[in-house]
């Protein structure tokens, strides 16, 4: 394992830094944000105890809140990337900064203020010399806890393109690199530890010294931020991004060399691991993304709005989905690639050759099987209620079982058939064998470039080098790149560039 | 001076103070004593306007506070001393003394000059006390600083409300005459709030008793002492007045002799305050009514209540 870390180290170390780097930014000018607001806001409010009190329940409120929906609600008005990954955790650390800071200042011994009034002491006075520095313990508190929370909560960031060290520990789940995993994590956690470590010793120190700090920390990476965004501004860019996982980063990946090898003037910038279905059609339909891959039959369950049931022709769902985006959403849905992404159900190759199993409805002939579903197949219409009428099938056990856990399950012959997706990587990992659905009963799913018309239409270089996909890829090509990325820990863009060139895709 | 006319604090329906009126002259050392609960504090308060009257009129030198604009320039001329000297724990001992210095403006230098000077004169040295905090220090030096930063400014006014009660008896002994001292060298007036009535007697050049809000009696400590206005007052000094001696006890025990002396005392006057007359003249008789007392009787009396205690 710590080979494989350091392994993992040695070949994404520069990048590793920079997402070291953006966390630190992302959480310092958060933190600050937080301070400069949660601070003054309760100085003003000590002689107004009513209003200290509504500001409390609010943030408190806000609090509650699951991080992920404040990122949804965010992405609308605000768009992707630094920017509402900011503002979330800015929402998040005023609680405890303003909580503290407001006990603080609330719970100074009376006698002292009363000595401070009884002289006659400024304003300016009273409060930078007497309740601040007597409520700082508490303040440094709500800093520390602010500071832990904001860091730990950042890691979301790098689900709407914000970046950061979460990028790893997604990268690892949807990857199953734990590599990845610990380095994301672990380094989050150090950071974490150091952050706390630093405003305690701050705590020994002046207040004049943490302001100071606090004015030269802000500067700085305001201007860091500054510069970087600025020299975004200056090009134009188009923006893919692509749901969880390794095989939608490989193939925006693939959408980037295309696009480049055609117009190599155009900056493109790829945001893998971007999150859920929702939360890319939203950035897509409100204009913070221009691209992403998406599946056909995704499109006709959740994304259109249709009484008709999906078709079991690829082709046929594939027009269907164009047409309903088109009409209802003024989306461009280019032609897909050739492989499925669909459910599929797999069993090992030695039961398929021992009992003649081919199809799904071979699996008649074997009711002495135990299955394991994911617990989403296990449940919907179009997954194994759905199959099992539709085959007639029965099984001696069915249990539900964690999606990455099902495939080890059944090569360790706890199970004996399973069901998946037709590109899952294991298939190959395993040796397994896919069973054919010749009844057509999973709705076809295949991937295919998303974007606005009014993309498609100003951008025809782009739409002709991404077309060059079109037919392309097959279920085992596509097999073969998901265990490159997600068993063999190969970067996707190496895995990408690499399969276009030996399709004679790209020179 | 400082004038009350008519002060009356309610609270709700409860009076705090109800129509008290007293005067308190210049350079005088003023005592406000009673038990506590009894509107002191809020009294006091009043002075520099860290309190307001319901009704009546609080006058400094003729000028009512109540008509004060600047708030802050009105406190800077009145030192206050809290229970315990509240001295701010984050500042060190310099900072506290200095902190009406810096209100003022002073320059940094003046300010320690100011600060080293006050620190000798109640006996804490310098060297060791400028750089301490609050918490390296006694209960006893703490107030000592709290006092020093009241006198730092020079203020026309001090007030002390409860400022030793916090204290073990011998600081709270060593502490008033600390007081009685500075305000021999400073002739500032004080107004000084207790509810012990043996520092009140040990302090006042004159004092006040409240009770449940209402002035009952102010006069000196020999004047309360020895003609009490009302059941309250005589109930509160009872106390003191049996461990007082008066030359009134001296003769009702069967001494002196009917004659003239040639110092008058009153029938109130205690045994210290006779004493002192013979430090000055061993050989005087005091007159005292129609009876005269010889410096002899003195010592036999102090020898009878020996032997009836013995
Ligand atoms: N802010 C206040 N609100 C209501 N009652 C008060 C307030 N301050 C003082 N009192 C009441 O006024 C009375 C006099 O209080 P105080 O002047 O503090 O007494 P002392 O100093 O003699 O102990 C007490 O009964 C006290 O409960
Ligand atoms: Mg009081």
């Amino acid at each position: 394992m710590s080979q494989a870390i350091l392994t993992y180290w040695q070949e994404n170390g520069a990048e590793i830094w920079r997402a070291l780097g953006q966390h630190l930014a992302l959480s310092l000018l958060a933190t600050l944000i937080t301070m400069v607001i949660a601070i003054p806001l309760a100085v003003v409010l000590i002689d107004h105890r009513r209003a200290g009190e509504a500001v409390l329940q609010v943030a408190s409120v806000i609090q509650t809140i699951p991080s992920l929906a404040i990122l949804g609600l965010l992405i609308p008005l605000v768009g992707i990337g630094t920017v509402p990954a900011l503002i979330a955790l800015v929402l998040y650390a005023i609680m405890p900064v303003f909580s503290n800071t407001y006990a603080g200042l609330t719970n100074i011994d009376p006698r002292l203020i009363e000595a401070a009034d009884a002289f006659g002491v400024s304003r300016r006075f009273k409060l930078f010399r007497v309740q601040l520095p007597l409520a700082m313990p508490m303040i440094l508190t709500g800093l520390r806890l602010a500071a832990v929370m904001v860091i730990g909560t950042a890691t979301l960031a790098a689900l709407i393109g914000g970046g950061g060290l979460g990028t790893y520990i997604l990268l690892g789940i949807q990857t199953n690199n734990n590599a990845a995993l610990i380095i994301g994590a672990g380094l989050a956690a150090a950071l974490a530890l150091i952050a706390s470590a630093m405003i305690k010793l701050l705590a020994r120190g002046s207040w004049r010294w943490l302001a100071g700090g606090t004015v030269a920390l802000l500067v700085i990476s305001g201007t860091a931020l500054g510069v970087t965004t600025w020299r975004n501004a200056n090009r134009e860019t188009i923006t893919i991004a692509g749901k969880m996982g390794g095989e939608p980063e490989v193939l925006i990946h693939m959408y980037k060399d295309l696009i480049q090898a055609a117009d190599p003037s155009v900056h493109v910038a790829v945001k893998p691991n971007f999150g859920g279905t929702a939360f890319l059609f939203k950035g897509l339909t409100s204009g913070k993304i221009d691209i992403y891959p998406e599946f056909t039959g995704t499109v006709l369950q959740s994304l259109v709005k249709t009484d008709q049931a999906v078709p079991h022709q690829p082709a046929k769902a594939y027009q269907q989905a164009k047409q309903l985006l088109a009409r209802q959403f003024q989306l461009t849905y280019l032609p897909p690639m050739a492989y499925q992404n669909g459910y599929m159900m797999t069993v090992r190759r030695a039961d398929a050759e021992r009992y003649q199993l081919q199809t799904i409805g071979d699996l008649q002939r074997v009711p002495q099987f135990q299955a394991a579903y994911d617990p989403d197949f296990y449940q919907q219409a179009d997954g194994w209620p759905g199959l099992q009428q539709a085959y007639g099938l029965q099984f001696s056990k069915v249990r539900t079982m964690e999606p990455a856990l099902r495939y080890e399950a059944l090569a360790d012959k706890h199970v004996d058939v399973t069901d998946g997706y037709t590109t899952d990587p294991q298939i190959k990992e395993y040796d397994l064998v896919v069973l054919e659905d010749d009844q057509a009963f999973f709705p076809p799913y295949q991937g295919a470039p998303l974007m606005s018309t009014t993309f498609a239409k100003a951008h025809p270089k782009v739409v002709q080098a991404l077309n060059r996909l079109a037919g392309k890829v097959t279920t085992a090509q596509m097999q073969a790149l998901n265990y490159a990325v997600t068993v063999k820990h190969e970067k996707a863009a190496t895995v990408a560039r690499r399969f276009l060139k030996d399709q004679g895709l790209i020179d | 001076m400082l004038t009350f006319k008519q002060v009356t604090k309610a609270y709700g329906d409860q009076r705090a103070l109800d129509a008290v009126s007293l005067t308190i002259a210049s350079h005088e050392l003023f005592v406000l004593v009673g038990p506590s609960g009894s509107g002191k504090t809020t009294l006091l308060k009043m002075i520099n306007r860290l309190n307001t009257p319901t009704s009546g009129q609080i006058l400094i030198d003729d000028s009512d506070v109540a008509a004060v604009t600047d708030v802050r320039a009105l406190r800077r001329r009145i030192g206050y001393v809290l229970q315990g000297g509240a001295l701010f724990p984050n500042m060190t001992v310099a900072q506290n003394v200095a902190v009406p210095l810096a209100t003022l403006g002073w320059s940094q230098a003046a300010q320690t000059a100011r600060v080293t000077e006050l620190l000798t004169q109640v006996g804490l040295s310098p060297e060791r006390f400028l750089t301490r905090k609050p918490s390296e220090l006694s209960g006893g030096e703490a107030q000592r600083v709290g006092i020093i930063r009241a006198l730092a400014a020079k203020p026309d006014i001090i007030l002390m409300d409860e400022p030793f009660s916090a204290l073990d008896p011998l600081s709270r002994t060593q502490l008033q005459a600390l007081v009685r001292q500075l305000h021999a060298a400073l002739k500032t007036t004080i107004v000084f709030v207790t509810h012990d009535m043996d520092e009140a007697l040990a302090l006042a050049d004159r004092l006040a008793v409240m009770h449940a809000g209402q002035l009952q009696q102010v006069g000196t400590p020999a004047e309360l002492l020895g003609a009490p206005a009302n059941d309250f007052v005589a109930q509160f000094f009872a106390g003191a007045r049996d461990a007082q001696q008066y030359l009134r006890q001296v003769i009702a025990a069967g001494f002196g002799h009917p004659g003239t002396g040639e110092q008058a005392l009153a029938p109130t006057a205690t045994l210290q305050a006779w004493a002192q007359v013979l430090r000055q003249t061993p050989t005087q008789a005091v007159q005292v009514g129609p009876t005269v007392l010889e410096p002899a009787d003195l010592i036999a009396y102090l020898a009878s209540t020996k032997e009836v205690r013995a």
